[in-house]
């Protein structure tokens, strides 16, 4: 190796001795600012799948979704099955009047007016519920005037004891007053009449559905009333019902004590919400609701800065102007963002040494949370649609905080932007958990007796503050607007 | 940490593991970019995009052929000389004739400045000289390599770093001087 081969060794081993592996200095001169992490780590989350962590309410709304679309078909599906199942009813309690009908006058014209045993064994079974046109409904005040020459039909019946169909004509004007045949049972009182026993043979596998299975004993079938599930008075005394919900809202920062100076203006900005809940109804007025909702709040603080230029701290940039770099701490309603300014002066340009130059900075601060709420909710209404006023408490716990790209606009001629970084306040600086009541309208409408939709508002307002320092406290408020599916378990 | 734990934590793109690997490497990459960028905020936005090209290109990491720290070096480099390609760096045409074996030793008088003082003065020097001294002195490519990566001619490359140096000790001798 030659000699000058060998100092530049010496001389590359000095350089890489001094500059490297070096410790953090304390004016931070070789260190970067944590506007470059933030940075990073925003283009890092925009390009990298979305962590687990982050997606569960997503996820949790998205089998809860799921889950009340299976239960909407097969509530159809009843319904479509019910619907069918009550006009096959009506048409067996149609064909059981006419079959009254026809039983009872063929009774009232082969009965004898003075037949006592006749008119018990008329008499005595049991009235069953009939429609409105029935005219059996007191069978002793029916008038029977029975003449031999007129009653011309017979009366067919079959004996179901033995299992034999046995035919036994009667006589025009007679009446076998207790023929052993018609008693299948110990009761006299019961038998069976040709209505139910016509019933009986052509209507065998209705009879199950309706509830009737040993049918030997019977008098005529009961005819079933069936309704509608919903009905006016229904109602259960406990219910409880799940649903899902997304809207929209304005959070904005309430600061109490002395507001920075530095802070010319927020603005609130509209963001998502979502949650699932929970409602216990006590009757058909009262419930208690809870269940977790997660929304963001979105601020756009405005700030105006006036920084004293400085010509020792400037760098001459390759496109000749020169570069001199700030550092600041904007207070904001959720801590202090750090914040790194590198203004460039136009070359040729002089600027005072000490002359201020006025800027003005937006920066949109976003923080996210997850609430659990605990509502009292009073619902009035009528037929399908209910009205409900809510008032209840929130529990909220800070996810996390975060900055968009600023913009930064200087007021001086000769100085513009080169470059801005914002970083973000650490989450500790925040209280972990705050507390807001929350006051709020809601309109039902309820689609089947299962599923619902509801539309609601409300204002929530902190009474906790989410940031606390010397000289400022911050409660959030937000207004907020959201629709939502319920689903009714019953 | 070890680097093991690092890689396969960021390719899972677990931030948390992703925010460890810069915190671990941040501070020699950012001593690397305050080297060839013209002040701080020019270094930042080299070790932003330095950063990002490490994690977009970590899989192509092999631990068998070198370490972590050396890998994510040389990435780091590399997206700095192409920020600086795309600028267009200026060399001053090569006269062999300029060009003397005789260089001044500047070895006693840069034992005495600082490591910030050292920065301060090499971010002071043109970017064509800047990128060769750093490029040979203190990485430790060959003038050969040098030409490679800028695609100039080697000659180029040793009249730059010579005119580098030469720059650099006026300036040093400037500095103790006042």
């Amino acid at each position: 190796m030659s000699e000058e081969d060998k100092k530049t060794e010496e001389i590359r081993d000095l350089l890489r001795k001094k500059l490297e592996s070096l410790p953090p200095a304390d004016d931070g001169w070789n260190v970067p600012s944590p506007g470059v992490w933030s940075g990073l780590s925003e283009e890092l989350g925009a390009s990298a799948k979305p962590k687990p962590k982050r997606n569960w309410v997503a996820r949790l709304a998205t089998i809860i979704a799921a889950l009340l679309v299976i239960l909407f078909w097969r509530e159809c599906s009843n319904q479509r099955q019910l619907t069918s199942l009550q006009s096959e009813v009506k048409k067996v309690n149609t064909a059981y009047n006419k079959l009254e009908e026809a039983c009872n006058e063929r009774q009232s014209a082969a009965l004898p007016a003075d037949s006592n045993q006749a008119d018990k064994a008329i008499s005595s079974p049991p009235k069953t519920p009939t429609p409105a046109a029935s005219t059996t409904t007191n069978r002793s005040s029916a008038k029977r005037t029975a003449t031999s020459n007129q009653f011309q039909q017979s009366i067919t019946r079959k004996d179901f004891t033995d299992k034999t169909a046995k035919s036994i004509e009667m006589e025009p004007g007679t009446l076998d007053p207790a023929p052993a045949t018609f008693f299948s049972g110990t009761n006299p009182t019961e038998f069976e009449t040709p209505a139910n026993l016509l019933l009986k043979q052509t209507l065998p596998d209705l009879l199950p559905l309706l509830g009737i299975s040993n049918f030997e004993n019977k008098l005529p079938i009961p005819k079933l009333d069936l309704h509608l599930p919903i009905s006016k008075k229904a109602s259960p005394s406990f219910q409880l019902i799940a649903s899902l919900n997304a809207g929209l809202a304005l959070t904005d920062n309430r600061l109490s004590g002395q507001k920075p100076a530095i802070i010319k203006d927020q603005k609130a900005l509209l963001t998502w919400r979502t949650g699932v809940g929970v409602e216990a109804a006590f009757n058909r007025h009262w419930s208690l609701i809870s269940g977790m909702d997660y929304q963001h709040s979105r601020i756009e603080t405005q700030y105006q800065l006036a920084v004293p230029y400085r010509h020792n701290g400037e760098t001459q940039h390759d496109d000749g102007n020169f570069d001199n770099q700030y550092n600041h701490s904007l207070p904001s309603g959720l801590g202090n963002y750090p914040a790194q300014l590198v203004l460039t002066r136009t070359n040729g340009v002089d600027v005072q040494e000490g002359e201020l130059i006025n800027l003005d900075l937006k920066v949109k601060q976003q923080t996210r949370f997850v609430s659990l709420p605990l509502q009292l909710r009073y619902g009035f209404g009528k037929h399908r649609w209910q009205f409900g006023v809510r008032a209840g408490v929130f529990a909220n716990h800070v996810l996390g905080i975060s900055s968009e790209k600023p913009k930064l606009v200087s007021h001086h001629g000769a100085i513009h932007e080169r470059h801005t970084s914002i970083g973000n306040p650490p989450l500790s600086d925040l209280k972990n958990w705050t507390f807001d009541y929350k006051l709020g309208l809601d309109l039902r409408y309820q689609l089947t007796p299962r599923f619902g939709l509801s539309f609601a508002s409300a204002y929530q307002r902190g009474f906790t503050p989410v940031y606390e320092d010397a000289l400022v406290k911050n409660y959030l408020q937000a207004w907020s607007l959201g629709a939502g599916v319920q689903y009714f378990f019953r | 940490m070890t680097d093991e734990l690092l890689v396969n934590g960021c390719l899972r793109d677990d931030a948390r593991y992703q925010q460890a690997l810069y915190d671990k490497y941040k501070g020699e990459m950012f001593m690397v970019c305050l080297r060839y960028a013209k002040n701080k905020a020019e270094a930042e936005d080299f070790l932003q995009d330095g950063f990002m090209q490490v994690f977009r290109d970590l899989r192509q990491f092999d631990a068998a052929k070198g370490s972590l720290q050396g890998w994510v070096r040389k990435v780091v480099v590399n997206k700095v000389l192409q920020h600086l390609r795309k600028k267009k760096l200026q060399f001053a045409g090569a006269d062999v004739s300029d060009f003397s074996n005789h260089l001044p030793n500047n070895e006693d008088v840069l034992s005495m400045l600082s490591a910030k003082e050292i920065v301060q003065l090499i971010q002071q020097l043109p970017d064509g000289y800047r990128v060769v001294f750093n490029l040979f002195m203190v990485e430790g490519f060959s003038h050969q390599e040098i030409a490679e990566q800028l695609g100039v001619s080697e000659s180029t490359s040793k009249s730059q770093l010579y005119k580098a140096r030469q720059a650099l000790q006026r300036s040093v001798t400037e500095l103790i001087s006042s």
